[in-house]
């Protein structure tokens, strides 16, 4: 609907769509120095507050606007001769609400057929907040915060250059979210980004309040364990993945960017690991990686071992197995299910508690728990062990989002194990395998980059498991387009690319 | 930007050839008793040389196989899909019971047969599913752990080799030899049904050193496992034996002694191995029959390949039968195949 020239009809409309919120005001005003201009200015009370202070844009504004003769305001607003910096002429009645709800003040004028907009500090939100969970001891500690635009900032304070876009858009029929695609142009593929926008066009759903919820929307296997968007609470992490032509998806309210396309290999990776030496984060990563495994599959293997396959364990270990778990009365399969699950109430506790009592509930419920357990004979100690380390090895997976599945396949594998032993746990692993190698993140194979080699287009990033040293690490990787895989130059290289 | 194109590279076909047939070349081979002792040895790389001569055949006829009815008509097309695909069903239903045994007799002793079958078909069917890049994938990402296992195995392995009973090995005699190479041979015709996926290969020019990489690998291993099998049981020990190639690691001991025993560990790799080539069999039967992994002629294929490994008739099974099929039939008819496609196609095109 366009924007009447009389203000007494936009003034009925925008009534009309507000009523019964309390929140939102409506000031109807008059402007000039002989208060002949009738207007109203249209705003969201927490949003826009303080609008008559001196130092506030709008404030400014209409301070300026009370002064003039009335002729000459709406000159001075078509022309924008204020000099303020965010005032936007809107032309439809839609356009002014959206912007309204956004968090701006909007200005209707009479006899003046276009709505002002003129932007305000918005929503309340935090201020920058800490990285909570991707600490690192190295870097920076700058996490992302629930405001759109201001991760937005975040990045580009990290990449200072007009290559890098911030492409807005709204998603969610009634909430109206704003998500922000942010990418560097020509390093990213187009095709990845039209696909992306494909996907992002391909739902409609009231509200979206989480990348979480984008996330499951937009993902190609929705049946799949495996998140197939990384997700990143840092700036510096994000900004990391963008130069490596990778796509920042970022959600107003949500204090997370989602980083695509996605490999199995980047959710190994945490955010200081290029502020480190590649020897200890080579290091660091074979750690990681026999953590999965562990996760996934030492319950199981266990199981398999000690009721199926008792011949691989030299004599004195298997009697003192056999010890621990005299006087245990369920079979072993009960007991490891019976402590993962415990653990599992521990660990579901420890997050809901608030603060410091979390972490008090995990260790002392584990201790409590585990001790307890052993001395009523329902587990045996070696249960306890093998539980125990199979729940710190999913602690040190990187991404929690990404040690869900294996905590979950563990379930499988605990089950596989116990009752098929070393048999199901192939099965189980060759079942994963298959399920992995079908699953692929925008084109990009989930296993990249241990398949893929013979792919057109591929390159060696010396990112994988090994990480090679940061002088060495020359090339992007298979994310960035095919003619822009040059990260680093080096000597000679680097001057005449700067022209010296 | 990798694209779905439904097409893998060359290195994942010579990593899905090595992983689908290096468990099952091992298992078997291993027990095949022309391939036992020095004339065994030597037929083996005999034969791998004439392998590669059936590869290249195979790449040059790979463009007939694009539409075989096109080529040879309704009937002839449909007579050649149903040639492979009894020879797959055969072949799946071999390996299959080769790997019943294994799993009752080791892996889940005291388990029913059919258990064991279903579960490995299943699984077999489920982790391959239909999807060539999936699959090609797959072989990419298990080879080098597979192969980096098979290889330290064999290694260890080797260490137990008595030089003696090396030496106590029969002679060389053209005739082992010739049979030898013509098993080992035989043993290739499951590379036959190649050039139905050759076409979606990337490079089809550089599909045969791929290829032949692939079989040197195969044939590498199979001939480094007969050789320590030789020097650890003797070759009268070796032709006594059922399946010698699953006691190889009960005799080794690791060093460090945390493990009595980890032949286990070796029947997981082959395990895996076997069910990768019966994956890739039930692959290639749905691929040449034109069937999706959900739909009747998926499921028929599965369960003839069940009901081949399961039916016995008096003493006899699909073992007592197979040999002699590939022997005399399956052997000279896939050979001889591919080359009257080649020149059919060629004829067509002048």
């Amino acid at each position: 609907m366009d924007i009447s020239l009389n203000i007494r009809e936009n003034e009925a409309y925008v009534r009309s769509q507000c009523e019964g919120c309390a929140d939102i005001h409506i000031r109807p005003m008059k402007l000039g120095r002989d208060r002949q201009l009738v207007c109203f200015v249209v705003y969201i009370e927490t949003a826009v507050s303080n609008m008559m202070l001196r130092d506030s844009l709008v404030g400014q504004m209409i301070n300026r606007l009370w002064e003039m003769p009335q002729r000459e305001i709406l000159k001075c607003i078509r022309e924008n001769s204020l000099g303020i910096s965010d005032v936007k002429e809107l032309a439809t009645m839609e356009e002014a609400m959206a912007a309204m709800l956004a968090g701006n003040a909007v200005m209707f004028l009479d006899r003046y057929d276009r709505a002002v907009k003129i932007a305000s500090k918005g929503y309340p939100s935090r201020g920058v907040p800490k990285a909570e969970f991707e600490k690192a001891l190295r870097g920076s500690s700058e996490g992302f915060t629930e405001s759109e635009k201001v991760n937005a900032a975040l990045i580009r304070k990290r990449i200072r250059s007009t290559d890098l876009k911030v492409e807005e858009m709204t998603v969610g029929k009634r909430s109206q979210t704003m998500l922000a695609l942010v990418y560097m142009d020509g390093l990213a593929y187009e095709s990845l980004l039209d696909d992306i926008r494909e996907k992002l066009k391909n739902f409609e759903v009231d509200g979206v309040f989480d990348t979480g919820m984008v996330e499951q929307l937009a993902e190609e296997r929705w049946m799949s364990p495996f998140p197939q968007f990384e997700t990143t609470e840092r700036p510096d992490r994000a900004a990391m993945e963008i130069l490596n032509g990778r796509v920042a998806l970022l959600c107003d309210n949500a204090p997370n960017a989602l980083i695509l396309p996605t490999t199995f290999s980047s959710f190994m990776q945490a955010g200081e690991d290029r502020y480190n030496r590649f020897e200890i984060v080579t290091f660091q990563r074979f750690i990681r990686y026999a953590a999965v495994i562990l996760a996934m599959m030492f319950s199981g293997v266990y199981l398999a071992v000690i009721n199926f396959h008792t011949q691989i364990l030299p004599t004195h270990l298997l009697l003192s197995f056999a010890e621990a778990r005299q006087g245990v009365p369920f079979p072993s399969i009960l007991e490891v299910l019976f402590m993962e699950l415990a653990f599992e109430l521990i660990r579901e506790a420890g997050v809901r508690m608030p603060g410091p009592l979390g972490g008090t509930i995990g260790i002392v419920g584990g201790l409590i728990i585990g001790d307890a357990a052993v001395g009523a004979n329902l587990v045996s100690p070696m249960a306890v062990v093998v539980v125990a380390l199979s729940a710190l090895s999913s602690f040190a997976i990187p991404d929690e989002e990404f040690s869900a599945p294996f905590r979950l396949l563990k379930y499988g594998f605990i089950l596989l194990g116990g009752w098929f032993g070393i048999f199901g746990i192939v099965c189980g692993c060759y079942l994963v395998q298959g399920h992995l190698a079908g699953l692929t993140s925008f084109r990009i194979p989930y296993l990249m980059p241990f398949i893929g080699s013979g792919l057109k287009g591929y390159e060696k990033d010396r990112d994988g498991i090994f990480r090679g040293p940061l002088v060495r690490m020359r090339r992007r990787p298979v994310f960035a387009r095919r003619g822009e895989r040059i990260r680093l130059r080096m000597g000679d290289d680097a001057r005449e690319q700067r022209g010296e | 930007m990798f694209s779905d194109n439904n097409r893998i590279t060359g290195i994942q076909l010579k990593r899905q050839i090595a992983v689908g047939l290096t468990g099952a070349f091992l298992l078997i081979l291993t027990k095949e008793p022309a391939l036992l002792g020095r004339s065994g040895l030597l037929g083996l790389l005999t034969g791998f040389a004439a392998v590669l001569l059936y590869l290249l055949v195979l790449v040059r006829a790979a463009q007939a196989y694009r539409d075989p009815e096109l080529l040879l008509g309704r009937v002839g097309g449909t007579l050649l899909r149903l040639l492979y695909l009894s020879y797959l069903v055969l072949t799946g239903s071999f390996l299959l019971a080769e790997a019943v045994d294994m799993t009752t007799a080791y892996l889940l002793t005291g388990s029913q047969g059919l258990t064991a079958a279903v579960l490995l078909l299943a699984v077999s069917l489920l982790g391959t599913g239909s999807d060539l890049q999936r699959r090609g994938r797959m072989g990419e990402a298990a080879y080098p752990l597979l192969m980096l296992g098979f290889f330290l195995m064999l290694a260890v392995a080797a260490g137990a080799v008595n030089p003696k009973l090396l030496d106590e090995a029969p002679a060389l005699s053209v005739s082992g030899t010739v049979q030898g190479a013509y098993a080992y041979y035989g043993a290739c015709m499951v590379l036959s049904v190649l050039p139905f996926l050759l076409n979606h290969v990337q490079g089809k020019g550089q599909a045969f050193p791929h290829m032949a990489r692939a079989a040197l690998l195969v044939t590498l291993i199979t001939g480094s496992a007969l050789l320590i099998l030789l020097g650890i049981f003797g070759y009268e020990g070796l032709v006594r034996q059922e399946t010698p190639i699953l006691k190889l690691m009960s005799r080794i001991i690791l060093p460090g002694g945390f493990l009595d025993r980890f032949d286990i560990l070796w029947m997981a790799f082959l395990l895996f191995s076997l069910l990768f080539g019966l994956g890739s069999v039930l692959f290639y039967g749905r691929t040449i029959g034109k069937f999706g992994t959900f739909t009747k002629g998926g499921y028929v294929l599965a369960l003839l390949i069940l009901a081949g490994a399961l039916i016995t008739w008096g003493e006899k099974d699909i073992r007592s039968f197979y040999g002699d099929a590939l022997r005399w039939f399956y052997t000279p008819v896939l050979t001889a195949v591919p080359l009257f496609m080649w020149l059919c196609r060629k004829w067509r095109r002048k």
